[in-house]
């Protein structure tokens, strides 16, 4: 999709939802048919099911795809918790206050020096890495874990041959 | 999402019992896969209980490893006595490789290929259907005006940070903001009525596409600058 492309999806998407919400015949009653999901409205309920079954929440099981799904969450909940998560994952020397908590999760799953902004050129290996360790630091942000190991964090595979050069080595 | 080919080994015609199709639906509703139906009893009042028939046509693949097959499905229509209807469904390899298959050689092989490309495209009595909104199409899947209005609530505040929620906006991602704002609510069923309303809007005949799986979207939308 090119960018002007995507532009115009995604304004397409927010006039389209206007239009739905001022259409009368989209309101009424539930139709009866609510997710089983309906009553978790948690994060910390909602994790193992979106790990179990990752590619059906975030269809292309992207990094950038995940996080949007956690933020929007987040948002639909109206219950904090990503400060709080990001207060407590590892946060390198040079990491300002306010970085994105993204950021940190990939400087503590894949090394120092990756980015967010990185992440759309991840290949799928490294998506897979990024994912893996968000959701080993999510859960452990949500079993009371304090430290986050910080060195040796056992995200291996593509690590070692990544560095943190403004481009991904062997990113699309 | 790559086509399978005839030649490729895991291009195969099955012939399977209702039973089959019904355990197809159950993990598919397991594991909330894309193109199903939206429950058995949907999948029953619009299929015969006969034999059906299914060809793999597409395989996802993930790190290297097929993650589900997508298949043409041909059954038996419950009504109107002696139609047809061709879909799709997803469902695992394992599953897929458990069924006997029709095609054990190439002259056969051809012949239904060519038969369900006959089948797919020809105006005859099969017809393409949706299945995973039907219930729901007919019911048409309304959400409750206060729950409408808080999803927009929430989906206005999304709008007004997009820059930092979404950094870059790129659609896929919007897409999966709004789907966790959903399912932060505590339902998808705003979603799933937008969805619905979105069908119903451009009528498209592959509802699965138009919201779920945006690339596609692009392509089938009335944006004659972007077609």
């Amino acid at each position: 999709m090119s960018e002007e492309e995507n532009r115009w999806a995604v304004d397409l998407v927010f006039e389209r939802f206007n239009q739905f919400r001022h259409d009368p015949s989209a309101s009424g009653c539930l139709s009866g048919e609510k997710s089983r999901l309906a009553d978790m409205k948690t994060i910390g309920a909602y994790l193992p099911w979106l790990q179990r079954l990752h590619g059906m929440f975030v269809i292309n099981r992207t990094f950038t795809g995940t996080c949007a799904f956690f933020n929007g969450f987040e948002v639909g909940s109206s219950r904090k918790w990503t400060e709080a998560f990001a207060e407590r994952l590892p946060r390198g020397v040079a990491a300002p206050e306010g970085v994105a908590w993204p950021d940190l999760v990939l400087s503590a799953a894949l090394g120092p020096g990756f980015t967010w902004a990185q992440a759309p050129r991840f290949t799928p290996e490294q998506d897979a890495v990024a994912c893996e360790g968000l959701f080993t630091l999510l859960n452990r942000f949500l079993d009371g874990s304090v430290h986050f190991p910080t060195a040796d964090h056992g995200f291996t595979g593509i690590t070692d041959s990544l560095s943190g050069d403004d481009d991904v080595p062997g990113g699309r | 999402m790559s086509f399978i080919c005839p030649d490729d080994p895991d291009f195969r015609i099955c012939l399977i019992r209702f039973e089959n199709l019904l355990a197809i639906q159950a993990v598919a509703e397991e594991g909330q896969w894309a193109n199903r139906w939206s429950s058995e009893a949907a999948l029953r009042d619009q299929v015969a209980e006969k034999d059906v028939v299914l060809q793999t046509f597409l395989r996802e693949k993930r790190d290297g490893v097929v993650r589900a097959h997508r298949c043409l499905v041909l059954f038996s229509n419950r009504e109107p006595l002696g139609s047809g209807g061709i879909t799709t469904l997803d469902l695992p390899p394992s599953l897929m490789e458990s069924f006997e298959r029709l095609d054990r050689d190439s002259d056969v092989r051809a012949a239904l290929l060519k038969f369900f490309s006959i089948a797919g495209v020809g105006p005859g009595a099969l017809t393409m259907v949706g299945k995973t909104w039907k219930g729901s199409m007919e019911r048409t899947p309304t959400v409750g005006s206060d729950e409408l209005a808080l999803f927009a609530r929430r989906l206005e505040v999304a709008k007004r940070d997009l820059d930092r929620l979404v950094p870059g906006r790129r659609y896929y991602d919007v897409y999966h903001l709004i789907f966790g704002i959903d399912c932060g609510l505590g339902g998808e069923s705003a979603s799933r009525a937008f969805h619905s309303w979105m069908v119903k809007r451009d009528g498209s005949s592959r509802p699965e596409l138009i919201w779920a799986v945006p690339g596609d979207r692009v392509v089938a939308c009335d944006q004659p600058a972007v077609a």
